[in-house]
C-alpha cells in the first residue's frame, strides 16, 4: 500500500479513467477512506453537473437568421431558374436527337445478330445496375452520418 | 464561453451562417454534431482572441498549501460536505454560477464531458487538443471547480 494518500490527479483518473490507474493506486484506494471519499466527492461533482439543464440559447436563433437568409433567397431562386430551364433544354435537345436518329438506331440493331445484342444490352444493363447501388449505398451511408 | 447575451446572438448567428456555406464541405468522416462543434469553437477561439480574453488562466492564485488545508478541512469531518452541499436542490445556481467563472476552455471541456456527456475523441476533436492535454485540462477544471465550491461552502458556513 502506498504510504501517502493519492494526489488530486490520481483521485480523478481513479474516478473518471479507472482503466488508467496503477496497482499501488488501486491497492492504496482499497483501504483508505479518506481517499475513498475523494473520489466519491468528484463523482457528486460529476453528477451534478450532469443534472444541470443543458445550456440553451437564451433567444430566437432561428428568426435572426431567417431575416439574414431572406436578403440572399431573391438571388438563390433566380439561380434555380436558371437550372431548371438548362435541365428542361437538355432534354428537349436529346429527345429530339433520339427522334431524329430512330430510323440509323434500329437499322443498326438489326445488322447485330440476336447473340451480340443481348450481351451488349445486358453488359449496359449490369453497368447501370451496379452504379445505381453505389449511389444508394452512399446515399444511405451519408443519412446515417447525419443522423446525429 | 462566452460572457454576454449580445456576443452570444452575434456569434450564433454567424456560427450558423458559417454551417449553411460549408456544409457542402463537409468530408462525411465524423459526426454532424461534432463538425458544427468545431466550426463554433473556432469561432469562438477567434473572436476571444480579438477581444484579448484568454481561454486559460495561466497564474495559479491558489497556493498548494490552501487547497491541502481546504480539503482536509472538508474531509476530515465525519459528513463530507461538499456532497451534502451538492445535492441540495438549490445548490444547482451555485454550481452553474461557478462553471459559468471558470477560464472559457475549462468551461468548454467541462460542460462538453459532463453535461453534453461526449467523448474524449469527439472533444477532442472540437477543440484540436490531444487527448493526454485534454484529460490533464479537464483533471486541472475540475479541480479548480471543486476548490470553489469548496470555499463558497465555507464562506457561507462558518
Ligand atoms: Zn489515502
Amino acid at each position: 500500500m502506498k504510504a501517502e494518500h493519492l494526489s488530486d490527479h490520481e483521485i480523478q483518473r481513479y474516478a473518471f479513467d479507472s482503466l488508467e490507474c496503477k496497482t499501488d493506486v488501486i491497492e492504496h484506494m482499497s483501504s483508505c477512506s479518506l481517499c475513498k471519499k475523494r473520489v466519491e466527492s468528484y463523482l457528486a461533482l460529476s453528477n451534478s453537473i450532469q443534472d444541470l439543464p443543458e445550456p440553451q440559447l437564451a433567444f430566437d436563433l432561428s428568426n435572426r437568421v431567417l431575416t439574414q437568409l431572406e436578403t440572399t433567397a431573391g438571388k438563390r431562386s433566380i439561380l434555380n431558374y436558371f437550372i431548371y430551364s438548362l435541365i428542361a433544354l437538355g432534354l428537349v435537345v436529346i429527345i429530339s436527337c433520339l427522334f431524329y436518329s430512330a430510323g440509323v438506331l434500329i437499322d443498326l440493331f438489326k445488322s447485330y445478330s440476336g447473340i451480340s445484342l443481348t450481351l451488349v444490352v445486358s453488359v449496359a444493363l449490369l453497368i447501370s445496375f451496379g452504379i445505381t447501388a453505389d449511389m444508394l449505398r452512399s446515399y444511405n451511408k451519408k443519412i446515417n452520418m447525419l443522423n446525429y | 464561453m462566452i460572457k454576454t447575451q449580445e456576443d452570444r446572438e452575434d456569434l450564433a448567428q454567424e456560427v450558423y451562417l458559417k454551417v449553411f456555406d460549408k456544409l457542402a464541405s463537409f468530408k462525411f468522416n465524423s459526426k454532424l454534431s461534432t463538425w458544427v462543434g468545431t466550426i463554433t469553437y473556432n469561432t469562438c477561439l477567434k473572436f476571444l482572441e480579438k477581444k484579448k480574453i484568454p481561454i486559460l488562466d495561466v497564474t495559479n492564485k491558489e497556493g498548494a498549501e490552501s487547497w491541502d488545508m481546504l480539503e482536509s478541512k472538508a474531509l476530515g469531518s465525519d459528513y463530507s460536505p461538499i456532497e451534502s452541499y451538492i445535492f441540495k436542490k438549490e445548490s444547482g445556481q451555485v454550481l452553474a454560477s461557478e462553471i459559468e467563472k471558470l477560464p472559457p476552455l475549462y468551461k468548454t471541456i467541462i460542460t462538453l464531458y459532463h453535461n453534453e456527456e461526449m467523448s474524449y475523441r469527439e472533444i477532442g476533436e472540437i477543440t484540436n487538443l490531444p487527448e493526454g492535454t485534454l484529460k490533464n485540462y479537464l483533471y486541472r477544471a475540475r479541480k479548480q471547480l471543486r476548490e470553489s465550491l469548496l470555499l463558497n461552502y465555507n464562506i457561507e458556513d462558518l
